[in-house]
């Protein structure tokens, strides 16, 4: 069986790579700078499972983003990942059911797992 | 009446009774005499009975009250005068009724005078009236005067002419002295009220600014700290996100790592010692990082759920390098683990402010006690600190806003009247003991 493909979206390379490097055993990891290559991705693989975003990257914040990708594809379960404390505006978007949950950065790759595995 | 006004009548009166008791002593004396010589009579016992009443108003003058003085001596002194006229007509002492009118005009004023000199004129006409027609008779010669009406009236007229002088001239000019002063008296006494009025209207206005004076230091104190907590807020937020990424490609290494050995089956320990370092490294820097987060977050609703022991083992973690080695931080947390409802960022300042006051307050060594209990509704914290304490002259002092004792950069004095006005703001108390050289307890009352 395929490994589930996961997006995960962040302007750090590092970040990038350590994900996948931590999930690629699980996950199919899928790798974007910023919302808009984000989006591209998701155009491109209509199988994703799970989004991970960054909050705060150019062009597009990791909620403005998920907000149209949502749009884009509606199924797929969104999470955020952020270095700042949860905003009102990351509150509002949980509330909202726009995200399922919102880790924290330095991000405990177990915690994240099991959520994953709980929504794939 | 005005007091003032009655001590001098008071005066007046005793004076009278002494000298009226010296003065009468003498023919008292001479009243002893001839009674030796020609034994007892009528005339020493009616003597003796008004030389006693005069000298026992004389003794007790200052139990007897004024009127009744006043009463006794004028009757003293118209008995006298009367009964002089009345035995030896008008060679007698009738003048003493000058005497008598002096003290009613001094004490009750003209108007009582002139009545009584108008009664002591018919009793006078009375006697005249007897003596003219011979029902009475002077024991001494010359005998013909007393008969003759051109002496009594010319008496009369010397005695009435005497009084009126007295009663119109004196009397008068007393009478209306006191108006005047009476006046005067009222005057002052009104200035007296609208200077007590006008000193009390200037201690309210004091009052009132002294408050405002107060409230806009608070206020000041107040912006000062939200503008300083917004600022430090940007800052840590800032640092804080910068921080956490790079903290995260530690986690992430180390995560990677972890699974890197475990796949190539690497069982060595100076491995997993490396890596459990790198790992607490980690995840106490994160720590520091979420406690200052917590300690600006910039909310400002009352409604979140505040771990009381978690707040505070964050500020210490926050102040840990000022405590090593130096300072030995004693817990006495309940088991209940105290939460109360408000803001947690505003609680990490109340906690941060007062740990902050017990390192700095102790020189070298010494240790900060922490207690929590919880009683009914309340949960009770208490800190004490082994530190230098605090002055009781500046123990009311120290909540105020920008008190200070503390050297230029150590503090604002903002720190203690921020945490008085948080807890408040929780509906809770702030209580502080201090002993010079002993220390200071800070006790606080939350309702959770």
């Amino acid at each position: 069986m395929d490994r589930p493909k996961v997006l995960y979206v962040d302007d750090e390379e590092i970040n990038l790579l350590l994900f996948e490097i931590n999930l690629r055993g699980k996950y199919h990891v899928l790798k974007a700078e910023d919302g808009l290559k984000g989006l591209e991705v998701i155009k491109k693989n209509p199988d994703i499972k799970v989004v991970v975003s960054d909050m705060k990257m150019p062009y597009l914040n990791g909620i403005e983003f998920i907000t149209k990708a949502k749009e884009l594809a509606p199924n797929v379960c969104y999470f955020i990942l952020t270095g700042f404390e949860i905003t009102d505006e990351l509150q509002a978007a949980l509330d909202k059911g726009l995200i399922l949950n919102c880790f924290r950065k330095p991000f405990n790759m177990n915690v994240i797992d099991e959520e994953l595995e709980k929504v794939i | 009446m005005n007091n003032d006004l009655i001590n001098i009548k008071e005066k007046v009166i005793n004076n009278i009774t002494i000298i009226s008791a010296f003065f009468i002593g003498f023919p008292y004396v001479l009243s002893i005499l001839r009674m030796i010589r020609i034994g007892w009579d009528f005339a020493f016992v009616w003597h003796t009975v008004v030389y006693a009443i005069v000298i026992i108003l004389s003794i007790f003058r200052h139990r007897i009250a004024l009127l009744t003085k006043v009463i006794a001596m004028a009757t003293v002194y118209t008995v006298i005068a009367i009964a002089s006229l009345y035995k030896f007509s008008f060679f007698g002492a009738y003048y003493f009724v000058f005497i008598g009118i002096a003290i009613l005009v001094i004490l009750h004023g003209f108007k009582v005078a002139l009545y009584y000199i108008g009664l002591f004129t018919l009793i006078y006409v009375f006697i005249a009236v007897q003596y003219i027609l011979g029902y009475l008779q002077v024991e001494l010669p010359p005998q013909d005067h007393t008969t003759s009406v051109f002496s009594w009236v010319a008496i009369l007229v010397i005695l009435l002419s005497l009084s009126l002088v007295i009663i119109k001239g004196f009397g008068q000019f007393y009478s209306e002295l006191i108006v005047i002063i009476q006046k005067k008296e009222k005057t002052e006494i009104e200035l007296e009220k609208h200077k007590e009025q006008l000193e009390r209207r200037v201690s309210e206005r004091t009052t009132e600014l002294q408050q405002t004076i107060h409230m806009l230091k608070e206020t000041q104190a107040q912006l000062l700290q939200a503008e300083k907590m917004a600022s430090l807020g940007v800052l840590t937020a800032g640092v804080s996100h910068e921080i956490n990424n790079p903290l995260n490609y530690i986690l992430g290494g180390y995560t990677g790592l972890v699974q890197y050995f475990r796949d190539n089956e690497v069982n060595d320990e100076t491995v997993t010692v490396l890596l459990d370092s790198i790992k607490a490294g980690v995840d106490r820097s994160s720590k520091i990082v979420s406690g200052l987060n917590e300690f600006s977050r910039q909310k400002e609703t009352f409604d979140e759920q505040c771990n009381i022991h978690e707040i505070m083992d964050n500020c210490l973690l926050m102040i840990n390098n000022q405590l090593q080695n130096k300072i030995e931080v004693r817990k006495n947390y309940s088991n209940e683990n105290p939460h109360i409802i408000g803001n947690i960022g505003k609680m990490h300042q109340v906690f941060l402010n007062i740990f902050t006051n017990a390192y700095q307050s102790i020189k070298d060594n010494g240790s900060i006690t922490i207690t929590t209990k919880t009683k009914e509704d309340m949960c009770y914290i208490e800190v004490s600190d082994t530190g230098i304490g605090i002055r009781k002259d500046d123990l009311p002092k120290v909540m105020d806003p920008f008190f200070t004792t503390k050297d230029p950069g150590m503090g604002t004095g903002l720190g203690l009247s921020i945490t008085y006005s948080i807890v408040k703001e929780h509906g809770g108390n702030l209580e502080i003991e201090s002993e010079q050289n002993k220390g200071t307890t800070v006790k606080i009352s939350i309702p959770h």
